[in-house]
């Protein structure tokens, strides 16, 4: 459950730095959209994270998600980016979230335990 | 008298150096990213985006190389100032906190999200504890002179002699007391003066006008606190995390602060607001309000950029970076209850205080330090009273629930039992060695129960210590050559028959705290001192008593100095005098 939780946090976190992000863009809105790949990125970055081997699914879908919010995200914006660099962005945040859910994953497994330098 | 004249100028000279430290970090700012002289990187300017990503990455680079040269020729971890205090009596390596302090101006002035505070405290602890140490203070001084180096150093940052005093006081020294207070004071304000004159007044974080609190806020500003001490306790576990993360990962230490600049670099695209220690963001956040889904990502930006500096290698601390993102939860409570209850119509300027007081107290530890930040950066009492409350709430959360401030819980994660910069080291110096009875009397084992009678009368000595060929094999009761049970003619039994072997002993170099531990252990009253266990020669020998006594008199004598008194407890003398 602690673990869950802490998944939890962490998916908070990245839902608050897409919705910030989004708050800030210039163009025009898709609300619809933009929600359903924020929800699509905290579900897919919960599940991904949970410390069983199922979690490789979620986190097989989470990128595409990721991707499409952040690219949006990273468009429309003043001062404008080069869309090779939004691109590029996206693809970023993707590899970063998906390896973080990952990290965390692994993590929590008891076998995996993370070490504590002496 | 001498102590607090040289604190006061120590101070002048830690002051300089947060001088040199903060216009380096301003030169770089201003030629890397071309922010105008006296501006800061979180002021929110419109940056182009390959300066945003290139300059932290590539300013990652010079930070691993130069962290990655200076662990080649000194490879010790460096000492901070509340690792010093708590362990080593004071003793900093002077060179060590110039290499940190030039990779924090490195880290911070290529933007990583870093506080400077971390640099300004080494410098000025590192300093003043090499001039205590070439002018061969007591430890006690030794001490309060690092604390006088980091006073004057967070009082000439932040242009505030209190908050520098009781930073000192709560951190680095670990106790306020009457002996400390005027050395830690001067030091503070000559620190404080330095900066003032050579930069002029500069209030931190200056408000233009007077806050409205309402008895309804004061009861809000608990929640507020206990909710910062959840966001500043996600900080300390995120950092954790990301570190733990990137040493997961098969990279070189010094290619880390490159990926970590990029990746830095990466969020400040969306919120440029992330790079640096957060001075500028901080300021804005007094006079602005801002949206709650930004001040809410921010929020999430600034912890994650602040956990990926630190955890991939740049150089700086905490400090500032708590105290901003304090700022921004602060607004972000603010437009909350607006949207909320918008008839309590909370002012943004008082809960933005309280936001930035109690997630300061929540990660750095020091409540009273941050009371007195708002108090001399404000001026205003109003705010002064709300921010004690958030903060108090703040401060016990984090002590029940974690139990670590940033600092300890950093030291809890390499293995020190350290928390708080109380002085505990002093147990590793009060070694065997130095309390030891030398007149340990040695019999060989082939020598006879009648000749160790003549030799060592009755009551004489209170342990013998039989050997072998010059190695100690075992140990006898003097008691025992007396014994109506002795099982032979003295003459026939020997000291052989009658030794009990050696079950412990003690090291001269092993500490009072192990002794005792070891007396302990195997209900020993007497244990031996031996040069090591290889040759087994007897140096002496130490009784649980002496230990005892010993530790108890050491204990009054540190007390006895933190107060001020000399021998307040008793007349004892311990082994030092």
């Amino acid at each position: 459950m602690r673990k869950l939780l802490y998944a939890l946090i962490f998916a908070i976190g990245f839902a608050a730095f897409s919705v910030g992000g989004l708050s800030e863009r210039t163009g025009e809105r898709d609300p619809w959209l933009e929600d359903t790949a924020l929800v699509a990125l905290c579900l897919g970055f919960v599940l991904g994270s949970v410390p069983r081997a199922w979690s490789i699914i979620p986190r097989a879908i989470l990128p595409l998600p990721t991707f499409l919010l952040f690219l949006t995200i990273l468009t429309d914006r003043k001062p404008e980016l080069p869309f090779f660099v939004a691109f590029v962005g996206a693809a970023f945040y993707a590899l970063f979230i998906t390896s973080y859910a990952s990290f965390l994953s692994h993590r929590n497994r008891p076998d995996e335990a993370p070490e504590v330098r002496s | 008298m001498a102590l607090i004249l040289l604190a006061g100028a120590l101070g002048l000279g830690a002051g300089l150096g947060v001088v040199i430290l903060r216009q380096s970090v301003t030169a770089l700012h201003s030629l890397l990213f071309g922010i105008p002289w006296g501006g800061h990187l979180s002021d929110g300017f419109s940056l182009d985006w390959w300066t945003v990503v290139l300059v932290p990455s590539l300013g990652g680079l010079v930070v691993g190389g130069a962290a990655w040269y200076i662990k080649r020729r000194r490879p010790r971890e460096t000492i901070d100032a509340i690792e010093a205090n708590a362990l080593y009596g004071g003793r900093m390596s002077l060179t060590d906190s110039v290499n940190l302090a030039i990779l924090t101006v490195l880290s911070g002035g290529c933007g990583a999200s870093v506080g400077l505070e971390a640099a300004y405290t080494q410098i000025g602890a590192g300093f003043c504890s090499n001039i205590g140490h070439r002018l061969r203070l007591r430890r006690d001084d030794l001490r309060t002179l690092v604390g006088c180096g980091a006073a004057a150093a967070i009082a000439a940052a932040f242009d505030a002699p209190l908050t520098g005093a009781f930073y000192a006081y709560e951190l680095i020294i670990g106790n306020y007391s009457i002996a400390n207070l005027a050395p830690v004071l001067m030091a503070a304000l000559a620190g404080t003066f330095t900066a003032r004159e050579l930069l002029g007044e500069d209030l931190a974080f200056a408000t233009s006008r007077a806050v409205h609190v309402t008895t309804t806020d004061y009861l809000m500003f608990v929640p507020v606190g206990l909710a910062a001490a959840a966001l500043g306790m996600a900080v300390m576990q995120g950092v954790t995390a990301t570190e733990q993360w990137m040493r997961r990962q098969a990279i070189p230490p010094w290619v880390r602060p490159p990926i970590g600049g990029l990746v830095v670099g990466i969020i400040a695209l969306i919120y440029p607001r992330v790079l640096g220690s957060g001075h500028g963001g901080i300021v804005a956040n007094l006079h602005f309000t801002f949206a709650l889904p930004y001040l809410s990502g921010l929020v999430a930006a600034k912890i994650a950029a602040s956990a990926i500096s630190i955890g991939v290698g740049f150089r700086g601390g905490l400090f500032s970076s708590s105290l901003f993102l304090g700022t921004l939860f602060g607004g972000a409570v603010v437009m909350a209850l607006n949207s909320v209850a918008p008839s309590m119509d909370p002012d943004p300027l008082v809960y933005t205080l309280v936001g930035m007081g109690a997630v300061g107290a929540a990660i750095v530890g020091a409540p009273i330090t941050m009371i007195l930040l708002v108090l001399e950066s404000t001026r205003d009492f109003a705010a002064t009273v709300g921010v004690t409350v958030g903060v108090i709430a703040a401060n016990v959360a984090v002590r029940r629930w974690f139990g670590y401030s940033f600092a300890t819980w950093r030291f809890h994660l390499r293995g020190l039992k350290i928390q708080g910069a109380e002085d505990i080291g002093w147990i590793d110096s009060l070694t065997i060695g130095r309390i030891m009875r030398r007149d340990g009397k040695t019999v060989p084992t082939e020598m006879s129960v009648a000749a160790m009678r003549k030799a060592f009368p009755l009551g004489g000595v209170p342990q013998l210590f039989a050997t072998e060929g010059g190695r100690l094999v075992g140990t006898i009761d003097p008691a025992d050559l007396w014994s109506p049970d002795l099982g032979g003619i003295p003459e026939e039994v020997s000291a052989g028959d009658l030794m009990v072997p050696i079950a412990a002993w003690l090291l001269a170099t092993d500490n009072l705290q192990s002794s005792l531990k070891k007396f302990s252990e195997h209900k020993l009253e007497i244990l031996p001192v031996i040069d090591g266990p290889d040759n087994l020669q007897l140096l002496g020998y130490l009784t649980e008593a002496e230990a005892l006594k010993s530790y108890s008199q050491e204990l009054e004598r540190h007390r006895s100095d933190m107060i001020g008194e000399a021998r307040l407890f008793s007349t004892a003398i311990t082994p030092e005098s």
